[in-house]
């Protein structure tokens, strides 16, 4: 949220706390899934949603009507529609729009996770990726088979294979792009019983005036 | 058999090409006299009440904007609607709308097609409906659009893959064709006013009449081409109108979420349509034949035979919904407990249970028992239809949000003022874009009734035809053929 | 270093290991003392002489005592050493349990062309010491390899019959269903209104109210 400025209450990478079989709780990070089959790009009717060549769903928010037809369509919940006009600090006011980085967010649009392409381009990881204090998140690339939390590079293919990687809802057919190494915290010390998140904290918001934030 | 009659064109005033059409068995010229006075008569002559009620619905509509505008400024932020109940009121208001549209068509076309006489008093009521909710229904996705300034943007960047690019197409296409199939037997009836035009009337009234007419004498080439027209447009409307909600239930069934992710909902909404189409069409020709006095010419019969299709459709509507219940309940997969127990016992359980009990049972019950089978337990039945269909939209669009995707608790929702007041005007611009048609056009197919129906057997009290006020003033109609009429 | 291949008929490359592999010992990692610790052992890797961007190539890895007799069951780890974004590292290819024969077998799937450095090395354990060795693989071609798998393919529709998909949409799945539609719909209210002009052209009224 960072970089690109999610204003509240977007939480554009979401840390959901589900309950495990045996009690307790394991954290999943739930950005938007870049689904190869997604359910967003299928029923947007002007385009606005689309997905680059290489595959991350983007959202054009000079094209969008608003008409929420994403939102409904999302089985992740991961799309945020601006109901009003959105809390913005002055450097995000200034920027030159485009759908890579979504600043600044215009109201009646919707926006979620862009997965941080500028940032690639400029050989840095994601902002989600930078800032996880553990280094849990991993960014890649399919093509080439390798990806980095910052730390360390792996092979995705095998690092997946070897820790029993699995997708959300896979049921559904939309064939995310984000996988998941089952665990609850284990190897950073934390059992399914340690308490949870903390609340999540978007630092412009005071300094962003005449916009007003709304809850989820 | 037709008398082909001479054009005059002498006097202004006098009945021009005047055409005598065949009559049903039962019509005297008295009656037919006395039946073309009542239904003209709104034509002629308009009271100080009709001013205050238009007064009334234009202060509505006016309200409906002034929230709509307030909207514009603040944004979507005025709604109840949030990201995890991101369609609310207005969705909820399209479908219903667009589906009392329906009324029109099975009236008009598939019992036409049935050559079922007695619907044929109340024809262009449910053609008008059918208009007037199009046009009023139409307007909502776009209240709901978060930036209606980017409309265009549907026609010159639209995707044909997206369902609401579908409805557009659909909404639209069935307006055409309702507005088409609500002017072509109007022809006959603005021949008769532009006939029977008296000489008081204004020359603008009299030039519309003639222009309406599109030169109607009642010809055989020209009843010919009447009916060519017809049944063409009567034959297309019904596949359009079954597409056209079957097209806007396919924005919830074409997402991935549990209640909205079933094969029925087509069918479902069509059948949903009819019904509540059905109801306001019960509705309206109550109200149409209070106002108007037409208690005459419809009477209990029609009652009776709408009040035999809401049943049948309130049937069909329990078998779909026992069917999504049944089915979804027994397998019992993800999200679908929770909406059970939502809808059952929980947030939405008020609701669910008056639509199953007052909106699906109730009227049942009040069908089948031959004490309640008349004009005002078949009214009650209607209106109790109507509010529970509404409801029943609530129950799909938040109900079917409601369910949480992730690992959240359930939003709440509720209409603010915004909704609520958008909501009253849009129901405030429906009463009024149909009060003033019945100052335009006759709210009765004259012709159809004279020509194919005759007088309706069933009176519900002679007293009631007989204490109605007079008829027409002079001056607007010349006397026609054979004086009578009180 | 041994590089004498064979293909094989599903385009599995394949070393054989006729020659020597203790070459590899000189990349063995520190052998202790012969007092008692770990004894020292020696690796050597084997990889086809060259692979296509894409193709599985077989890795094998011999892994053998101070006297050549054969290790089984000890644990060869496969690295390869690559960056990505401004990260490099060693990035593990594949693992493998020497087999009686003292023989590790890995598969790995070349992504990247060029040449690429693969490393087999043993950890070590309480009887063995570590033991390290690499190999260069040059990958020649080139050509996406990740393809999406959505949606449907049917062959003659959008995809030919080996599978491949092509990316221009076929009529079926581009807007032409619609517009027919449309223009089915939109023709026959057109026969519907020129039906009613003919009633205003069978008129023999004038169309003007005279005043």
């Amino acid at each position: 949220m960072e970089g690109h400025y999610a204003p509240q209450p977007m939480e554009w990478i979401q840390v959901y706390e589900p309950e495990l079989s045996g009690g307790g709780t394991q954290f999943v990070p739930t950005p938007c899934q870049h689904c190869q089959n997604a359910p967003c790009l299928a029923v947007c009717p002007v385009g606005a949603t689309f997905s680059t060549p290489e595959g991350v769903v983007l959202i054009d928010q000079d094209r969008c009507i608003g008409c929420r037809l994403c939102l409904a369509a999302c089985p992740y919940d991961r799309r945020f529609f601006n109901w009003g006009t959105p809390p913005q600090p002055e450097q995000a006011l200034s920027m030159h729009y485009t759908p890579e980085h979504q600043t600044p967010a215009k109201r009646g649009t919707v926006m979620k996770c862009d997965l941080c392409p500028d940032m690639a381009r400029a050989g840095r990881l994601p902002y989600c990726a930078q800032a996880c204090p553990n280094k849990a998140i991993y960014y890649g690339d399919l093509e080439e088979g390798l990806a980095s939390n910052g730390a360390t590079v792996v092979d995705i293919y095998r690092f997946l294979s070897d820790n029993s990687g699995y997708q959300l809802k896979p049921e559904l057919g939309t064939e995310p792009r984000v996988f998941y190494i089952p665990g609850h915290g284990e190897a950073v010390g934390r059992t399914p019983e340690t308490p949870g998140t903390k609340p999540v904290v978007w630092p412009w918001n005071p300094v962003a005036t005449g916009s007003e934030t709304w809850t989820r | 058999m037709d008398a082909m009659s001479k054009a005059q064109t002498d006097k202004p005033g006098s009945p021009i090409g005047e055409y005598q059409s065949a009559m049903a068995p039962g019509v005297t010229p008295e009656w037919r006299e006395r039946f073309e006075g009542r239904v003209f008569a709104p034509l002629a002559h308009t009271s100080w009440r009709y001013w205050a009620w238009i007064g009334f619905l234009v202060v509505v509509v006016g309200w409906g904007l002034f929230a709509y505008i307030h909207q514009l400024r603040d944004g979507l932020i005025v709604t109840g609607m949030r990201d995890r109940i991101s369609w609310g009121m207005y969705i909820m208001t399209f479908v219903f709308i667009i589906g009392i549209s329906h009324a029109g068509t099975l009236l008009s076309a598939i019992l036409r097609v049935f050559k079922a006489r007695w619907q044929l008093s109340i024809t262009r009521m449910a053609e008008l409906i059918t208009v007037v909710a199009l046009m009023v229904g139409g307007l909502f996705p776009l209240i709901d659009l978060g930036r209606p300034d980017r409309l265009l943007n549907l026609f010159s960047e639209g995707r044909w893959q997206s369902p609401l690019l579908w409805d557009v197409f659909a909404v639209i296409t069935y307006l055409c064709g309702s507005t088409i199939y609500l002017y072509l037997p109007l022809i006959p009836d603005f021949a008769r006013c532009r006939d029977r035009l008296g000489p008081q009337s204004s020359n603008l009234r009299r030039k519309f009449f003639t222009v309406a007419a599109a030169g109607w004498q009642g010809t055989p080439k020209q009843k010919k081409a009447l009916d060519r027209a017809m049944s063409v447009i009567m034959i297309i409307i019904i596949p359009v109108a079954v597409s056209v909600h079957t097209v806007i239930s396919w924005i919830f069934a074409m997402t991935l979420r549990a209640p909205f992710n079933s094969t029925v909902f087509g069918a479902y909404f069509v059948a949903g349509a009819i019904f509540s189409g059905v109801a306001a069409i019960i509705i309206l020709m109550s109200v149409l034949r209070k106002v108007l006095h037409l208690e005459e010419y419809i009477t209990v019969t029609q009652y009776r035979a709408l009040g035999f299709v809401l049943a049948a459709m309130a049937m069909v509507m329990i078998y779909f919904n026992l069917s999504e219940y049944v089915t979804t309940g027994y397998k019992l997969e993800a999200g679908m407990p929770f909406h059970f127990q939502d809808l059952m016992t929980g947030y939405l359980a008020p609701m669910f249970w008056f639509y199953i009990i007052g909106g699906l049972i109730v009227p049942v019950l009040i069908i089948a028992n031959p004490w309640t089978r008349n004009t005002r337990g078949i009214i009650t039945a209607a209106v109790l239809v109507l509010i529970a269909m509404f409801i029943e939209r609530y129950l799909i669009v938040v109900g079917g949000f409601r369910v949480p995707l992730m690992t959240y608790s359930a939003r709440p929702y509720a209409p603010s003022w915004a909704e609520l007041s958008i909501f009253a005007g849009a129901v405030g611009l429906f009463s009024l874009i149909i009060s003033v048609f019945v100052k335009v056009f006759p709210v009765v197919s004259v012709w159809e009734v004279v020509e194919h129906r005759g007088p309706e057997a069933q009176q519900e009290s002679p007293e009631a035809v007989r204490k109605v006020p007079a008829a027409v003033p002079a001056g607007f109609f010349v006397p026609g053929h054979g004086e009578g009429g009180e | 270093m041994n590089r004498i291949s064979s293909a094989l008929a599903q385009g599995l490359l394949a070393a054989t290991f006729a020659a020597v592999f203790l070459s590899g010992a000189a990349g063995a990692g520190v052998a202790s003392a012969a007092s008692g610790g770990p004894g020292p052992v020696a690796i050597g890797i084997a990889v086809p002489a060259s692979v296509q961007l894409g193709q599985v190539a077989r890795l094998d890895a011999k892994v053998v005592s101070a006297s050549g007799a054969p290790l089984a069951n000890l644990k060869v780890t496969f690295t390869s050493p690559a960056s990505f974004l401004n990260t490099s590292g060693e990035v593990v290819i594949a693992t493998a349990t020497t087999n009686a024969a003292g023989i590790a077998e890995g598969q790995f799937q070349a992504r990247r062309s060029g040449t690429i450095t693969i490393n087999a090395a043993f950890a070590g354990d309480s009887q063995h010491a570590a033991a390290r060795t690499s190999a260069s693989l040059p990958v020649t071609g080139d050509g996406q390899l990740y393809v999406q798998s959505a949606g449907v393919k049917l062959p003659g529709l959008n995809a030919t019959s080996t599978g491949a998909t092509t990316n221009s949409p076929r009529w079926a799945f581009s807007g032409w269903p619609i517009a027919a539609v449309l223009l089915i719909v939109w023709s026959l209210y057109g026969t519907a209104v020129f039906f009613m002009s003919r009633i205003a052209g069978a008129s023999d009224l004038p169309q003007e109210a005279s005043k």
